[in-house]
């Protein structure tokens, strides 16, 4: 079961890397802006085939929900991968001639908007702070598996619910969110340290860095925000509907089941963000595109 | 900063060498001050198409030179005393004249049709 989840998480980016480096070929030739387009969106509907199928084999391979609970997490990564790779791998070098480079050196800080890094580390430390809050108060179901209900105790009765995102649930998906972090980073390096000439002038060159950067951590941002949906909802739901509660659980479940709202209005943004199509300005006529 | 480095491949000077001469040409006009940082060798190679390894190369000559200093963490920084002496800008000034000139007088222009010609470029 686990080697099939290894399986799929190791093969399935090596096939979208195999995917995007086929695009690469089939976009080179000279500068077409809306030929390259058309395979970056090729390059993202790839990796949601296979992100998808991901999920699905995880989702069949992992018991008590745990694949299910993992499901928008692998599709993430994989979203993450792809549009990390269709900004980096798949637009087409550009013709062999007098080159330019800038002295200044870039830093990606320079290129992510800042409502949206807002955006995505406000939803990234809520989700977090849950799994953290989950992790420390699960307990033991009855069947003895650590970590996956919550209980209480009142007087000589004790109440539970599960499934709750203890450890049994939020290990695997602690570790899926740092895989998925590591690679948003590795994509946001690979755009900023991208060579120049992706556009028709310098201008465009930056404007083509913000709006990769702006995907990648876009699709980031989707993929924690549709994480945090599922674990609200179920550790929220668990919280409530228990029989005897500690004091602290009412309030929480339910500042819990209100952030559903929040991360579905982010999650719907991030998205708009992710496919919405760029579109370089006019060529400056300071910064000829033959000079590169 | 909008400096920039041009690279031409048909040119015969290797590409480290093409570097090295427009950065010490920057750093002796004071254009590039002490403290100024300098990008990565990863995105100067990736800009310019050559290989990591001729970024490198430059900004290694340029260390040995007195001109550029490289830490673990701190990336490449230009090192002076400040602006570049006047004596040291005139004497670049100079050089690329003299260039200029043999360049001209090899191609058999005349000493007043060179003079004129720049007369024409800086129009007073």
């Amino acid at each position: 079961m686990s080697l099939l989840v290894l399986l799929v998480l190791v093969g399935g980016p090596l096939l979208l890397t195999v995917i995007a480096l086929a695009a690469q070929s089939l976009a080179r030739g000279r500068v077409d802006t809306r030929r390259e387009w058309k395979w970056v969106r090729v390059t993202w509907a790839a990796a949601l085939v296979v992100g998808g199928v991901a999920a699905w084999l995880v989702n069949g391979s992992l018991d008590l929900g745990r694949g299910t609970m993992l499901v928008p997490a692998v599709l993430g990564l994989f979203v993450v991968a792809g549009v990390g790779l269709a900004e980096t791998v798949v637009r087409p070098q550009r013709p062999a001639g007098p080159r330019t480079a800038s002295l200044a050196p870039r830093r990606a800080a320079d290129y992510v908007p800042r409502a949206l890094a807002i955006a995505v580390v406000g939803i990234t430390a809520l989700h977090l702070a849950t799994l953290a809050l989950t992790t420390t108060t699960a307990s033991t179901d009855d069947m003895g598996r650590a970590g996956r209900q919550i209980a209480a105790q009142c007087g000589n009765t004790g109440s539970g619910a599960g499934p709750y995102p203890g450890s049994f649930y939020s290990v695997p998906l602690i570790l899926l969110l740092l895989v998925i972090g590591l690679v948003a980073a590795a994509s946001l390096t690979a755009v900023v340290r991208r060579p120049r000439g992706f556009a028709p002038d310098d201008v465009g060159d930056d404007e083509l860095r913000r709006q990769s950067t702006t995907r990648v951590l876009a699709a980031a941002g989707a993929t924690v925000a549709a994480s945090h949906v599922g674990i609200a909802f179920f550790a929220g739901g668990a919280m409530l509907r228990m029989d005897c509660q500690r004091a602290w659980m009412p309030p929480v479940g339910w500042v819990l089941m209100t952030s559903i709202l929040a991360a579905l209005l982010l999650l719907g943004w991030f998205l708009g963000r992710v496919v919405a199509p760029g579109t370089l300005p006019a060529p400056s006529p300071a910064h000829p595109a033959g000079t590169r | 900063m909008s400096l920039v480095l041009t690279l031409d491949p048909d040119n015969p000077t290797p590409p480290y060498e093409q570097l090295r001469r427009q950065l010490a040409d920057l750093i002796t006009a004071g254009q590039l001050g002490p403290g100024d940082r300098l990008p990565p060798l990863r995105q100067l190679a990736g800009d310019l198409g050559v290989a990591v390894g001729t970024v490198a190369r430059t900004y290694r000559e340029l260390e040995q030179e007195g001109m550029l200093t490289s830490r673990r963490g701190g990336g490449t920084r230009v090192i002076g005393t400040g602006r570049a002496p006047a004596t040291d800008r005139r004497h670049l000034l100079g050089g690329m004249a003299a260039d200029f000139v043999a360049r001209a007088r090899g191609l058999g222009f005349a000493d007043e049709e060179i003079v004129v010609a720049l007369g024409r470029q800086l129009p007073l």
